[in-house]
């Protein structure tokens, strides 16, 4: 059987990558982190533009 | 994920914002235990629970490096892209520095604006400018930068990090030095930090600072205990609330 973290894993790698995502070369749409660690109080993706951003899409397990 | 801490530690002062989102599962508790036990030292900006808006993949790590004026530049699977990613993040870091656009005007209100973070430099560019579609896209990120800038000092006083919010309130009343309205609404804020309660927060981020340290240093026997006493001792304080979320990670391991 699959492991359930797994499962759930495709599915959010999946779900978000509907309407509103970038290609290269596009501008990024905005969206908001709901919480950070270690943040400077910016929750908007669109507040860091006028810095390069590096987005790195990781799993604990 | 290791090489993406690295890389921040690098290039964060020079202007790299790093944000790590995790993508399998973990709530926000266990991630910052898993952080606090794998990464003590990471200062990666670091999520969970978010859909990001870069192309699809159909595995991790996977990421997106996004320049300057918002446009992605590169997606993929950044290990196996360290140079490339590199370069690009090098030819953005000079943009921040020196500023980007179709005229000089924008480059330079840009440098002074991100360069510098000289809002009030890089208001009086723009007011200099002819009127026109330019001049009017520049005072939006003038205005957005400002804003941003306010409301991320309110955010980390609402997650009990006061230090870190009069640092930045001290960092923005340099930028707006000379501008009237600015400076006078900046004033207020650090007015805050100044009152009974403000200073009560203060005392005890100092206090949650050391306790912060000694996870950082991996002395896991006694931070829990630092932080037992930040908690008790700074009851109804942000600070104190932000203790005990620290506490509740700790006793939270990843299921």
């Amino acid at each position: 059987m699959m492991n359930p973290r797994l499962s759930l894993m495709s599915v959010l790698l999946a779900l978000p990558l509907a309407a509103q995502n970038a290609a290269v070369g596009d501008k990024v749409p905005d969206c908001k982190f709901p919480t950070f660690l270690n943040g400077d109080g910016r929750q908007s993706l669109s507040e860091f533009f006028g810095q390069p951003v590096m987005i790195d899409v990781w799993g604990t397990h | 994920m290791p090489s993406a801490i690295k890389h921040n530690e690098e290039l964060a002062p020079k202007g790299l914002v790093t944000i790590l989102v995790e993508a399998q599962g973990a709530n926000e508790a266990e991630l910052e235990h898993f952080l606090w036990k794998t990464f003590p030292d990471n200062e990666c900006f670091s999520s969970v629970g978010v859909s990001v808006p870069l192309p699809p993949s159909d595995g991790i790590p996977h990421g997106g490096l996004i320049g300057v004026d918002g446009t992605l530049l590169w997606a993929g699977n950044p290990l196996s892209a360290t140079k490339k990613i590199s370069d690009l993040i090098d030819a953005e870091l000079v943009k921040v520095k020196k500023g980007w656009g179709d005229t000089a005007e924008a480059r330079k209100v840009r440098a002074a604006l991100y360069g510098k973070g000289d809002l009030e430099a890089a208001n009086t560019l723009v007011a200099a400018m002819a009127e026109g579609q330019e001049r009017t896209a520049l005072q939006a990120e003038v205005d957005a930068r400002y804003t941003s800038a306010k409301n991320a000092i309110k955010n980390l006083q609402e997650q009990g990090r006061w230090l870190d919010a009069q640092a930045s309130a001290k960092t923005l009343a340099k930028g707006v030095a000379g501008h009237e309205a600015w400076t006078a609404e900046v004033a207020t804020i650090l007015a805050e930090f100044d009152s009974d309660a403000g200073k009560a927060e203060l005392a005890a981020d100092k206090k949650l600072e050391k306790a912060i340290k000694l996870l950082r240093d991996k002395k896991l026997d006694s931070a829990p205990k630092a932080l037992a006493a930040v908690v008790k001792t700074s009851a109804n304080t942000k600070v104190g609330a932000r203790a005990a979320k620290i506490q509740t990670a700790l006793d939270t391991p990843l299921k």
